[in-house]
């Protein structure tokens, strides 16, 4: 069993307040800190540049260990400084015509549906939501049934901003693979919280922050691509850089032969090692014991809400992952989230356009949503639920 | 200026003699505080909380950077890095087969690359404005390419390569007298000299905060111009540049934050407006005084030097000086340097791939000092590299 207790002792900001919002930006716990600090005091010291050169086994590692997390090869990986930065690098990248199809979840995430929006606005395209199952997970027999000649790309969010749906993404990929549609995964809210395998996946693209589960520092995320989309004709960034390109004549570049051609050579190495220490300081606690420990605290918090008056738990799917999403019969979410953090509980409100087309379809306004991570204990979580009582009135 | 302070708050100059300002500057005390104190903020109260409780000086960090130019601060978006705000800007242009892309000589190749994929997309032509009889770009012979197939006009002021400035403000006044937009690449600039938005007449100026301004590293900024607001839509949006206002419909910012992305470091935000303000502080018309001095006093003392050549271009130059030696590359010179604790680069050729061939050159020995650095460092890397080369 891991030392959660220990990784409790290294997170210093449990000392001041109950955070419950890791899914939106995590803690970070002292070997990550330690490692962005320590890389800008190098800095200061010996300039930029140097600095780099005297790290680069350092921050070459960090390829090496995000693909270690996800099952990768080091050269499928690109570090960028955000996961929009990843996931419109790749997006942009691929070319649409009018009436091509973009397939998506539901539960897709506003950043990544307004992107749709314009690219349907530009090229005509168009934008086709798969149906949910009657759990509200993305359906993969119905993703089977949409497949035609003009379906270009199948795009979606595993884990949804809103809720702790985890939509089948391994089922999605199997269906994308067998027709050779190109399957960008957005994985934002599951690394760092589940075990995360891009083989068993199906992918061809993945992306995710460092900021939420992983507990790396804001600033920093990753994208994968798969092998044989790199040696693929056409695969290139929506934009480019002399980086990701090599400008071999006046007239010609050629795009570098690793998934490192999506990035720009512009770069911040301190926050890229302290994702490298977030992705090793997850690791080293095992996304196994990670995974079951999360799904415990939320399983057992959704629990005692559904057992509160006036509660609604939202959660759709049949798996579920550490987002807890609920809301109260009279009150709303804004209300009880400013209640919580009057009582210095961190939770978080999620607006009805995070994710438009679902908190429609299921007509919801807001949530208040709940998302405990593994150096949270029990004890915080029944501080969460007094103080809940309280502020609906049945405390 | 009060050298004495200055480089008393700047921690590097213990360790090394700092020469490669045009690459990364060393970050002041104050700029490396903003960071380090905003992640420990993050790592006590979240990233989010942090934030919120900071929204006061993150918002303060625009309006220092807008100061830095003389724009709005709601002219003003933040960026990962200069790159990143300059291919916001130009794949925001749309273009037709056809139309014209006229740059610069000097232009670097990031942004040279980013034409190249434009032009297999879309069929526009890149033309190159040519130089004058001093290496800079020709506003003349810009006026002269002008007709209504030019779709926009983009140059590099200061090329990473050498000390030439080009005429950013006589080519302003041409791409406004025609209506035609301007994407001003000030990567260099701010930080080095006095920058203003309305003297250079561009539409569009991205910039990095690492070098010259001495911000962290994964910082940038791009300045777009109020009235292109109107209009202008990024390449890329998502729902911070565009809220997502009902399930099909997005609804543009009316500010240049359309080019920004939810997603965000607000610790170097604030290492950036920090950085601004230390300039501004300071003063840049004092800045640029005494980095001319310094560059102009070091090109003298390379020239004097048996079988060095000073490589820089134009009339008016900057704090960035390059040179060659006939027999010893510039990557041995960079190392024996970095071997007596003296931070220089080395500019390569594919960099400025255009200029690189019209002038025949190789790689370069770049040497870029700033304000901070102190006559005595200028002399410690000059007796190195007479040393050097003396052998």
């Amino acid at each position: 069993m891991p030392d959660f207790a220990k990784a409790r002792t290294e997170t210093p900001a449990v000392a001041s307040g109950v955070y419950l919002n890791n899914a939106s930006c995590s803690l970070m716990p002292q070997p990550v800190i330690k490692a962005v600090q320590d890389y800008f005091a190098l800095e200061a010291r010996v300039g930029g540049y140097p600095a780099m050169a005297q790290e680069s086994a350092a921050l070459e590692a960090v390829y090496g260990s995000v693909a270690a997390l996800i099952n990768a090869k080091p050269n499928e990986i690109a570090l960028m400084g955000s996961h929009t930065l990843a996931w419109q690098s790749v997006f942009l990248g691929l070319r649409f015509k009018e009436g091509d199809r973009i397939l998506t979840s539901r539960s897709e995430y506003g950043a990544n549906y307004v992107a749709f929006l314009q690219m349907q606005r530009r090229t005509g395209c168009v934008i086709d939501v798969i149906p949910c199952g009657n759990d509200g997970a993305t359906d993969p027999l119905a993703l089977e049934k949409m497949i035609d000649d003009r379906v270009k790309l199948i795009a979606i969010n595993w884990i949804p901003t809103n809720g702790g749906l985890m939509n089948p993404a391994a089922e999605i990929g199997n269906v994308a693979r067998s027709h050779g549609i190109p399957y960008l995964l957005d994985a934002c809210q599951a690394l760092g919280q589940v075990p995360v395998d891009v083989k068993e996946l199906g992918c061809d693209f993945l992306t995710s922050a460092g900021r939420k589960w992983l507990r790396g520092p804001k600033g920093s995320g990753f994208l994968y691509v798969r092998e044989d989309k790199l040696s693929a004709p056409g695969c290139e960034p929506g934009i480019i850089d002399d980086f990701g390109a090599l400008w071999s004549q006046s007239d010609k570049y050629e795009v570098i032969d690793t998934a490192r051609r999506f990035e720009t050579h512009e770069q911040q190495p301190a926050l890229r090692l302290g994702l490298g220490a977030a992705v090793e300081y997850a690791r080293t606690i095992g996304l196994d014991n990670i995974r079951e420990r999360v799904n415990h605290l939320a399983e057992g918090l959704r629990g005692e809400l559904a057992a509160l008056q006036g509660i609604r738990v939202q959660d759709l799917g049949g798996e579920r992952a550490g987002l807890v999403t609920f809301t109260h019969d009279d009150i709303p979410a804004a209300d009880i989230t400013a209640a919580l953090h009057k009582e210095n509980i961190c939770v978080k409100t999620i607006p009805q356009a995070g994710a438009y087309l679902d908190t429609q379809a299921r007509d919801i306004p807001e949530l208040v949503r709940v998302s405990a991570h593994y150096f949270n204990n029990e004890d915080e979580l029944e501080a969460l639920l007094k103080a809940l009582r309280a502020a609906i009135g049945t405390g | 200026m009060d050298i004495k302070q200055v480089r008393s708050e700047t921690p590097g100059v213990t360790h090394r003699v700092h020469l490669d300002n045009a690459g990364t500057g060393l970050m002041p005390k104050p700029v490396a505080d903003a960071v380090k104190g905003h992640i420990v903020l993050e790592a006590r109260i979240g990233g989010y909380e942090a934030e919120a409780q900071e929204n006061e000086r993150i918002e303060a960090a625009y309006s220092s950077v807008a100061k830095l130019i003389g724009a709005k601060k709601s002219e003003i978006a933040f960026a990962d890095n200069a790159t990143v705000a300059w291919q916001r800007a130009f794949f925001a242009q749309t273009f037709s087969e056809g139309e014209r892309i006229l740059i610069a000589e000097a232009e670097y190749a990031a942004n040279y690359v980013a034409y190249l994929q434009m032009h297999k997309r879309k069929g526009c032509v890149i033309d190159v404005i040519p130089n004058d009889a001093s290496g800079a770009t020709d506003p003349q012979a810009l006026e002269k390419m002008i007709d209504d197939k030019v779709r926009l006009i983009a140059i590099t002021w200061i090329p990473t390569n050498g000390g030439l400035v080009n005429p950013a403000a006589s080519i302003g006044k041409i791409a406004r007298a025609h209506g035609i937009p301007y994407l001003l690449d000030a990567c260099q600039a701010p930080g080095q000299m006095p920058v203003n938005v309305d003297e250079l007449g561009c539409d569009f100026l991205s910039a990095t905060g690492r070098k010259f301004m001495r911000g962290p590293r994964g910082t940038g900024f791009l300045y777009v111009r109020s009235k292109m607001l109107g209009h202008i839509e990024p390449y890329m949006l998502d729902h911070y540049g565009a809220p997502w206002t009902a399930p099909q419909e997005y609804e543009m910012r009316s500010d240049a934050r359309r080019f920004e992305t939810w997603e965000r470091a607000p610790a170097l935000h604030l290492g950036l407006g920090a950085a601004a303000d230390y300039a501004l502080d300071i003063g840049l018309k004092s800045i640029r005084t005494r980095v001319t001095k310094l560059a102009d006093n070091l090109r003298d003392e390379l020239d004097k030097i048996p079988r060095i050549t000073v490589q820089d271009i134009g009339t008016q130059k900057c704090a960035i000086v390059t040179f060659t030696h006939e027999q010893i590359d510039s990557d041995a010179i960079k190392s024996a340097m970095s071997e007596e604790g003296i931070n220089v680069s080395v500019s390569r050729a594919p960099s400025t791939l255009l200029d690189a061939k019209a002038r025949n050159l190789t790689d370069l020995v770049r040497v870029s000092p700033h304000y901070y650095n102190s006559e005595e460092e200028l002399e410690i890397f000059l007796s190195v590299l007479r040393g050097v080369t003396g052998r």
